[in-house]
């Protein structure tokens, strides 16, 4: 009896996470639902509607790193691997225009898929500028929308070079993405 | 006198002694039978059977190979003849592959849920009140002034104002803020403003407003997702639900935009009211 209890204790529990997460993430809350995914990935590894849930909240909130784990779970169905192929496409973008922009690394001559996330979309320009000089600030236009900009930069913190993304809507500064 | 059983004894002697023969020819062609049966399903033979195999598809692997280099140089010789195609065919492998993440997954979890039916919103509300309450507890531990300004006397007074004049809503900052944005609107046109007022009026539960500049985002740019899922929400919230269903369904089938999707599955299971 007491077992019985104690799995329904743990089921009730394993549901009101991935409820509270799915709750955060339709409202948004990209951050929290990423640090309670992160908090309780351990127990809850292997159902893949919680990992992919963690893994697009966590890209939301910028947390690409958080990434490689998710990535390397998601390969039981055919959704789990879209999922999969698509998350470790935007992590790849980050470490290689991280390599670019500190060590000026040349990614002309790469080809790879693309997404509708706003890194992608970054790396896709930056790739199509070919070989460069290194500039402080880079800046691209969308294609689909004249109005919308990208400024592209590396910060210097004192121990850490980080890349920053900032969108722009008609010189209105509307999101700034921060990835190291 | 004759001794019955003695003879009997030495007749089925004789009788064995006549059918050993034929007994001893039966089992060991039963023998030579199994052990035949027994070696063709083994594996030295099997190996035998592959190598024998082999050679043959090696035969036919030939064959086509000589048949597949002829086809090839007919390949050649046609695309050269037509340069065109060749270089259509590398056009299309220039295209890059854009992948697009799948997130069925969220439907999936909404329908496993057993707490379905409770509203998003109100769920979140609380736990919103429960965290700002374990913050202030927090605070409370590590100063010993608490700060009580936060929670609920704000709200009153929006409630209280808004019967009054739904324009005016009495919390100084935001109210600041929309003024001025709005007088910035009003000089340049700009959607992102039109939309940061559309949003804070719905914030301000003032869902009048947020439809009407949600309206106007739209018409100076209709491409704006987070304009459209506020008209919508705005048109639901003033009990204009058919008119917010058959929106999203134009506007996703415009832009196929997932946010808009959910919305509308929301609206239609009446999950947001």
């Amino acid at each position: 009896m007491k077992i019985i209890l104690l799995v329904l204790l743990a089921f009730s529990l394993h549901a009101d996470i991935k409820q509270s997460m799915l709750n955060l993430y339709q409202n948004k809350k990209f951050e929290d639902a990423c640090s309670i995914g992160f908090d309780n990935f351990k127990y809850h590894k292997q159902d893949e509607e919680f990992v992919s849930l963690y893994a697009f909240s966590c890209l939301h909130s910028d947390y690409i790193d958080r990434l490689a784990i998710p990535i390397a779970m998601l390969k039981f169905s055919a959704e789990a691997r879209a999922n999969s192929a698509y998350l470790s496409t935007i992590l790849m973008q980050k470490k290689l225009l991280y390599h670019a922009l500190v060590d000026s690394y040349d990614l002309s001559s790469l080809k790879l898929p693309t997404t509708d996330y706003v890194l992608s979309k970054v790396f896709d320009f930056y790739t199509k500028l070919g070989a460069h000089e290194k500039r402080d600030v880079y800046l691209f236009e969308s294609k689909d929308d004249d109005k919308l900009t990208y400024k592209l930069y590396l910060s210097n913190d004192e121990t850490l070079k980080k890349i920053v993304i900032e969108e722009f809507y008609d010189t209105i500064i509307i999101k700034k993405h921060i990835y190291w | 006198m004759l001794n019955v059983h003695d003879l009997e004894r030495r007749h089925k002697v004789y009788k064995l002694k006549v059918l050993l023969p034929y007994i001893v020819i039966f089992v060991s062609l039963v023998v030579i039978l199994i052990v035949i049966l027994f070696v063709n399903n083994s594996d030295m033979f099997k190996s035998n059977e592959v190598k024998h195999n082999q050679e043959i598809i090696q035969k036919h692997i030939e064959q086509t190979k000589h048949i597949v280099l002829e086809e090839v140089v007919e390949k050649n010789e046609t695309l050269q003849a037509i340069p065109n195609k060749q270089e259509l065919k590398e056009v299309k492998v220039d295209e890059t592959i854009v992948l697009v993440p799948s997130l069925n997954f969220i439907a999936n979890i909404k329908h496993s849920s057993t707490s379905s039916d409770v509203n998003y919103e109100r769920v979140i509300n609380k736990k919103d009140q429960t965290k700002e309450i374990t913050k202030t507890e927090a605070k409370q531990k590590i100063a010993l002034k608490p700060a009580k300004k936060e929670p609920e006397p704000v709200i009153i007074e929006e409630i209280e104002l808004q019967r009054d004049n739904p324009l005016k809503i009495h919390r100084q900052n935001t109210d600041d803020d929309i003024n001025h944005v709005i007088k910035r609107f009003s000089k340049n046109n700009n959607p992102a403003l039109s939309l940061f007022i559309a949003k804070k009026y719905y914030e301000m539960q003032d869902y009048h407003q947020s439809y009407n500049y949600a309206l106007i985002t739209n018409r100076i740019n209709d491409n704006i997702d987070s304009s459209w899922i506020i008209f919508a929400k705005s048109l639901v919230k003033l009990n204009r639900k058919q008119e917010a269903v058959e929106t999203l369904k134009r506007y996703i089938e415009h832009s196929k935009s997932s946010q808009a999707k959910t919305l509308l599955e929301e609206i239609e299971r009446g999950k947001f009211k």
